[in-house]
């Protein structure tokens, strides 16, 4: 018995950390993609089109060994020299801090806008509807560029300057957040409504408002706890929305963040540890989030 | 009974509207565009020069651009450009999704995880870069192909990148398929996987399958204006100003995204040219998602 546990342990082990480098060659590949189609000489610029995929494979090979001594190494940005690692922490520090109040604004208010959604009339409701399928067709882009178009507005009509644009020196975070969070609540909460539609039907929800409990505290204790699950399903998806919409913002709201190391910089494995940095809050999250899962609502 | 009636009336008012610009679309490239000359210079009473690009006026109601187009023509011009451009990459990701993701299925079904992992990190890197590395240089392609290659190329680049979400998105749909009670007995009884295919999943999925292609259209849109921002044009660059003398670029096709994007660094001082394809694409993108409102209400019934 003993030794079939262990066995199946270092299977375990061995499918994990298949896996981990099965994820390291898919990121260097992606870096190291301008090779596959592109001949390039030793400054880094291209110079002829075709398919070298011998090419390709070779600059995966090389990409994925720089990537383990790439501590100490060196990089060339806007024309200047950094070294590696105090310049990407501090840049990732701040383009994480902004993705993550996006993501806290995005639960919390989208949470209290299917909460009131509940008290609304019918009629009220269907309208509601509507608003939300009009808003669920703006792109991201359109909404980023709109809040600027109107910041600048004011600032000519007025002479008053709401919020700072612009990132060029300082680090900007309000508006960023907002246009960040804008689409995600959207969706989360087209998402929500429907879930706790079908959930405010079942039958425990009759039965605990008809012992007498008011409706908030059965949509609190009871509905929330059981909606989790589905909305953490959709997890993924956001995080995914927001984080090409960051990249974006980043390029038009010119903020020195992390995001531009994935496009501006010649260096593939730097690009690498880029990617495998954002990838990494994601899989923390969701662990997390099915730890907490199973702990409060599956064994209770 | 009578929601259906609506949905369907709704479905075919859509449909006519598409068809209506898009003919109006090819009436404007193909009839009227020897006989409508680009406005080049404005003088006033006042003996100032003004020039392009001009703001509404009743020759031209929606502005020019700034070579000095009618905004209006142009919009209209785009449509097919945005039409096709979305559709056909659809299409071509659809083909390939369906194709890898029996195959995965099917016959690949013990790598499975690891090809999942594999996959994970073109799913979240956001599809632009993916664009960005494959295609951004374009003088290059140029050079070396022509310029019909490089619209060819960019489609196709269009259509990878966007493949792996796709595919994951199949996977799980079939999987939830697959594990009907119907499916399972059939399996028991012997039938082979063609014939699973197309007996008991395909005629399901095909419902399913025209939700999934108008979603995918519109994220086809909403990638083209991505790609806009970043100066990316599906169709090449043209040279902006009245004798290409500016060294912004403007969209070669006008296709909506294209022109979202050129119009960014204009847009304090023009915003008009930023308004009206804004407004175009929303228009676009909320008729698409009314389609899906009424198919997803005509399968529920």
């Amino acid at each position: 018995m003993k030794k079939g546990l262990a066995k199946s342990l270092y299977i375990n082990i061995l499918k994990v950390s298949i896996k981990i480098i099965l994820l390291l060659i898919s990121v260097s590949s992606i870096t190291s993609l301008r090779s596959l189609v592109y001949l390039r000489d030793s400054a880094g610029f291209s110079h002829s089109f075709g398919f070298y995929p011998i090419n390709f494979l070779k600059e995966i090979f090389i990409t994925f060994i720089r990537l383990f001594s790439i501590y100490d190494s060196k990089f060339f940005y806007m024309g200047k020299e950094y070294d590696v690692f105090p310049y990407i922490i501090d840049k990732y520090i701040y383009t994480m801090s902004i993705l993550f109040y996006a993501i806290i604004i995005t639960i919390l208010v989208s949470f209290l806008i299917s909460y009131v959604f509940h008290f609304f009339s019918k009629r009220f409701k269907r309208l509601f509807e509507g608003i939300l399928l009009i808003m669920d067709s703006i792109p991201d882009i359109i909404i980023i560029l709109a809040s600027q178009l109107l910041v600048i507005r004011l600032y000519q009509a007025t002479g008053f300057k709401v919020l700072q644009l612009y990132g060029l020196r300082d680090n900007v975070y309000l508006l960023p957040i907002i246009c960040l969070s804008f689409v995600p609540i959207v969706m989360v909460v087209k998402i929500m409504i429907k879930i706790f539609e079908e959930e405010i039907e079942e039958q425990y929800v009759e039965f605990a408002i008809a012992k007498g409990l008011s409706r908030s505290t059965v949509f609190i204790k009871h509905v929330v706890r059981n909606v989790i699950k589905s909305i953490f399903s959709h997890i993924g998806l956001i995080y995914w929305y927001m984080l090409s919409s960051l990249f974006v913002i980043e390029y038009l709201f010119q903020m020195q963040g992390f995001t531009s190391l994935l496009y501006r910089v010649n260096d593939s494995s730097l690009s690498s540890v880029a990617i495998i940095l954002i990838l990494i809050p994601f899989g923390l999250m969701r662990a997390a989030f099915f730890r907490i899962y199973e702990r409060r609502v599956l064994n209770e | 009974m009578n929601k259906v009636n609506w949905s369907k009336i709704i479905l075919f008012i859509i449909f006519s509207v598409f068809l209506l610009f898009l003919s109006a679309s090819f009436i404007v490239e193909f009839g009227m565009k020897n006989s409508v000359e680009p406005e080049r210079l404005i003088y006033t009473s006042e003996g100032k020069v003004l020039r392009p690009p001009f703001p509404s006026s009743i020759e031209h109601p929606l502005g020019t651009d700034k070579n000095g187009n009618d905004f209006l023509f142009k919009l209209i011009n785009g449509f097919k450009y945005t039409f096709f451009i979305s559709a056909i990459v659809t299409l071509l990701r659809l083909m390939i999704g369906i194709v890898c993701s029996f195959a995965i299925l099917f016959y690949l079904k013990k790598i499975k995880p690891y090809i999942e992992t594999f996959l994970t990190p073109f799913l979240y890197v956001p599809a632009f870069i993916l664009f960005i590395l494959l295609a951004k240089e374009e003088e290059i392609i140029i050079n070396a192909h022509g310029e019909y290659f490089l619209i060819f190329y960019q489609i196709i680049i269009v259509s990878l990148i966007g493949f792996p979400p796709l595919l994951f998105l199949l996977i799980k749909e079939y999987e939830q398929l697959l594990n009907k009670d119907y499916v399972v007995a059939s399996r028991l009884l012997g039938a082979n996987k063609f014939h699973l295919v197309r007996k008991q999943i395909f005629p399901v999925f095909k419902r399913r399958l025209f939700i999934v292609f108008i979603q995918q259209t519109i994220a086809t849109i909403i990638l083209l204006i991505h790609l806009g921002v970043f100066q990316i044009f599906i169709g090449g660059k043209v040279k902006g100003g009245i004798i290409g003398e500016d060294n912004k670029y403007l969209s070669n096709s006008s296709e909506w995204g294209g022109m979202i994007g050129q119009s960014i660094l204009d847009m304090v001082h023009f915003p008009w040219l930023l308004i009206y394809p804004a407004l175009a694409v929303i228009g676009l993108i909320l008729l698409l998602n009314i389609m899906i409102m009424q198919l997803e209400k005509i399968y529920d019934r």
